[in-house]
């Protein structure tokens, strides 16, 4: 294992914590940091990287296995993601256990309402991001929206639609 | 089955070998973004939890560290079968996703000049944002009516969207004044 590896590790641990709504908070300071800072990877090698993690099955996290996977193969995957994940995984532990112990609570009840309505909005913006970073042609946009009358109209498994959509890829209509 | 009688995780227990299976299908199908196959798995096929809960639980693991998804896997593990819950949830979503990533990063050299693997991937990442829209209409929906709930809505949209602030900044913002609004409209039911 490198020393540049155990650096990568480091670096991880910490942004994990910082990483408020997921992975994508903080793409651009690790862009930051394995580019332009430490030249671990070239700005093409980060895309391409990206571009897979999104698509595999599972969690966006797994862009902090391929950087991993880049840096030291396929034991180093593994490790960046144990690293990436534990930190917020023991948060997360201990904030459902007072969940438990206070889920009944009014302010508890309070602080749910509350963050319900930002956690909506927020989703909103992502789903709106998305769909224009997905957008190359007219196509990707009746795509998407043909997708998401499925998922609303029917209900067939998300796996379903996107298997069409990728057969509508490889026939080339996109 | 009336939505007052499905029970969450807080009330029933589901095993931990369950939710291993069940976690396990949701990473392993959660193709471009896991949030719409937790929804589909959870709330349409086992009905472990109502659109509701499953909004609660979303809302806390956005403002944890981590990512959203992983965040859920171990609060919905743990309020429905302790550690042993969280644990088995979070093994079952994360192992065999890194396995495929990991396998395909290693193949991917091989295939990635052609042009049809190319085509599914684009095709691919526009129908994926169609169905984190589609979920996110179903948790717009219950709210649409409220006044409160929208207001917090359309001022994070604007944040996020249109000013690109952010988001730690949104969320130490919005989150105290969403807090706050619901704090006067519970005060004002009781009084």
């Amino acid at each position: 294992m490198t020393e540049d590896f155990l650096q990568l590790l480091g670096y991880l641990a910490g942004y994990s914590l910082m990483a408020i709504g997921g992975v994508n908070v903080i793409l651009a300071e690790l862009h930051r940091l394995v580019v332009a800072t430490q030249g671990w990877m070239t700005a093409a090698d980060f895309a391409t990287l990206f571009a897979l993690a999104q698509a595999s099955p599972g969690p966006n996290t797994l862009f902090v296995s391929l950087i991993g996977w880049h840096m030291a193969g396929i034991p180093g995957g593994v490790i960046a993601t144990v690293v990436f994940t534990l930190p917020p995984v023991i948060v997360a532990t201990l904030a459902a256990r007072l969940w438990n112990a206070w889920g009944e609570r009014r302010w508890f009840r309070t602080l749910q309402m509350g963050l319900a309505p930002l956690t909506i909005g927020l989703m909103v913006a992502s789903a709106w991001l998305l769909i224009n970073t997905a957008a190359v042609s007219w196509v990707s946009y009746a795509i998407t929206f043909a997708a998401a009358t499925a998922a609303l109209a029917t209900r067939a498994p998300p796996v379903l639609i996107l298997a069409v959509a990728a057969v509508i890829g490889v026939l080339g209509l996109v | 089955m009336p939505e007052t009688e499905r029970t969450g995780p807080a009330n029933r227990s589901i095993s931990p070998l369950e939710m291993l299976r069940c976690w396990g299908y949701i990473g392993a199908t959660g193709f471009g973004g896991v949030l719409p196959m937790a929804y589909h798995e959870l709330i349409e096929r086992r009905k472990w939890l109502t659109v509701t809960e499953f909004t609660e639980i979303l809302a806390m693991c956005q403002v944890l560290p981590g990512p959203n998804v992983v965040n859920f896997a171990v609060v919905f593990g743990m309020r429905g079968a302790g550690l042993r819950g969280a644990a088995a949830s979070l093994v079952g979503l994360m192992a065999f996703p890194i396995c495929i990533v990991l396998s395909l990063a290693t193949l991917y050299a091989g295939f990635s000049d052609v042009e049809a693997v190319r085509n599914a991937f684009r095709a691919v990442a526009a129908a994926a944002a169609g169905l984190i829209s589609a979920v996110t209409a179903k948790l717009l929906w219950p709210v649409i009516t409220q006044a409160r709930a929208m207001t917090v809505v359309v001022l994070a949209v604007a944040a996020i969207a249109v000013l690109s602030l952010p988001l730690v900044l949104v969320i130490f913002t919005l989150g105290p004044l969403s807090v706050f609004l619901a704090y006067l409209a519970g005060r004002r039911r009781h009084d």
